[in-house]
């Protein structure tokens, strides 16, 4: 009787973490589509899909782990959204001219769209009973996300959007720290 | 199972959903004993092990869909009545051929007859229980073929109406396969 009980009980945890799995694999497509959609308006395949997959394999995983990362994959991906359309802007206008002279967009948007998307993950993370783990989890998600659209402008892209994503959280980490 | 317990039970399976896996154990201690009786109430002892393992495993299969606000308890119930009517079905379909009118036996004489009419007028009070006190009245006062001096026939008819309606949802949602 008790190793029946205890079987089932195994049974029973394994379909939760399974039915955990499941619904983690289903939620995350759209972070695929992200990638498909970018990928599809710039015209350039690689890296737009391969920084979508793993995307999509973090968020699985956070999702499937749940809690306060689980909850922060959304609003990561969102926050990660406006260093994306800065970095397809830059990709399709890369330049803008005043008079004779012209200037290349892409640092500003890529390194401004990070340190908004970090200003509003430190802001999440300082809400929350959780900060560290809602700050790793959000930021993981934000700088996943702008990375697709900031790889259209290349790796300088990326580490300006990432470098903007650190910046951005400055100010909410100080405030975190002068509360402890 | 009394309001506070239950609200427990619903507080533990949201932390369950969130993906909090400390409180599984304390919510299959809780869930296992009642789902089990449940199934046992509306099923034969060798089907109701089954149905409600099957619901149990289900329940923990969609508990990260579990919404906050919902009541766990009412939640995996109805889960369990899925799984009772997806094994009663499979039972009728199991039997090929149906009994002369002269085969069957006499329930007096039967003693599984009398346990399942048991079973059945206990799964009818218990219909009944959920049910309002003003319906309840009115159904037991329709039986009795009682009515009020204070209420008027059409009033007394409206409500006997609507008291059916309501008990016939509640015997469907439950039992109905």
């Amino acid at each position: 009787m008790q190793a029946e009980e205890s079987l089932l009980r195994g049974r029973a945890r394994r379909a939760y973490e399974w039915g955990r799995l499941r619904r983690a694999l289903g939620g995350s497509i759209p972070t695929l589509l992200v990638g498909g959609m970018v990928a599809a308006l710039v015209r350039e395949w690689s890296w737009p899909l391969v920084l979508g997959s793993i995307l999509y394999l973090a968020s699985v995983a956070l999702l499937w782990f749940g809690r306060s990362p689980g909850r922060s994959v959304l609003p990561g991906v969102v926050y990660g959204l406006l260093p994306l359309t800065g970095g397809v802007i830059a990709r399709l206008h890369g330049h803008v001219c005043m008079g004779m002279s012209c200037y290349s967009t892409c640092m500003f948007y890529c390194v401004g769209g990070g340190v908004l998307a970090g200003l509003l993950v430190g802001r999440l993370a300082f809400k929350s009973d959780s900060p560290t783990a809602v700050f790793m989890s959000a930021a993981a998600t934000a700088l996943l996300t702008g990375a697709i659209g900031s790889s259209c402008v290349g790796l300088h892209g990326i580490v300006g959007m990432a470098l903007g994503i650190g910046l951005g959280a400055v100010p909410h980490s100080l405030r975190l720290l002068g509360r402890r | 199972m009394d309001q506070t317990k239950r609200a427990q039970l619903s507080m533990l399976m949201a932390r369950l959903a969130d993906g909090d896996r400390s409180v599984f154990d304390k919510v299959y201690a809780e869930l296992w004993p009642i789902v089990s009786a449940f199934c046992g109430k509306a099923l034969p002892a060798a089907d109701a092990e089954d149905a409600a393992q099957q619901a149990l495993l289900k329940v923990f299969d969609r508990a990260a869909t579990f919404e906050r606000d919902r009541d766990a308890l009412t939640w995996a119930l109805s889960i369990a009545v899925w799984e009772i009517k997806t094994i009663r079905k499979r039972l009728v379909r199991s039997k090929t051929t149906a009994l002369e009118e002269t085969q069957l036996p006499s329930i007096t004489d039967n003693p599984e007859g009398l346990a399942a009419e048991r079973q059945i007028v206990e799964a009818a009070r218990q219909v009944l229980g959920q049910l309002s006190v003003l319906d309840q009245q009115t159904l037991i006062a329709t039986f009795n073929q009682e009515v009020g001096d204070d209420i008027a026939g059409a009033t007394f008819r409206k409500r006997r109406e609507r008291a059916l309606a309501r008990l016939r949802d509640a015997w469907s949602r439950i039992y109905a396969s």
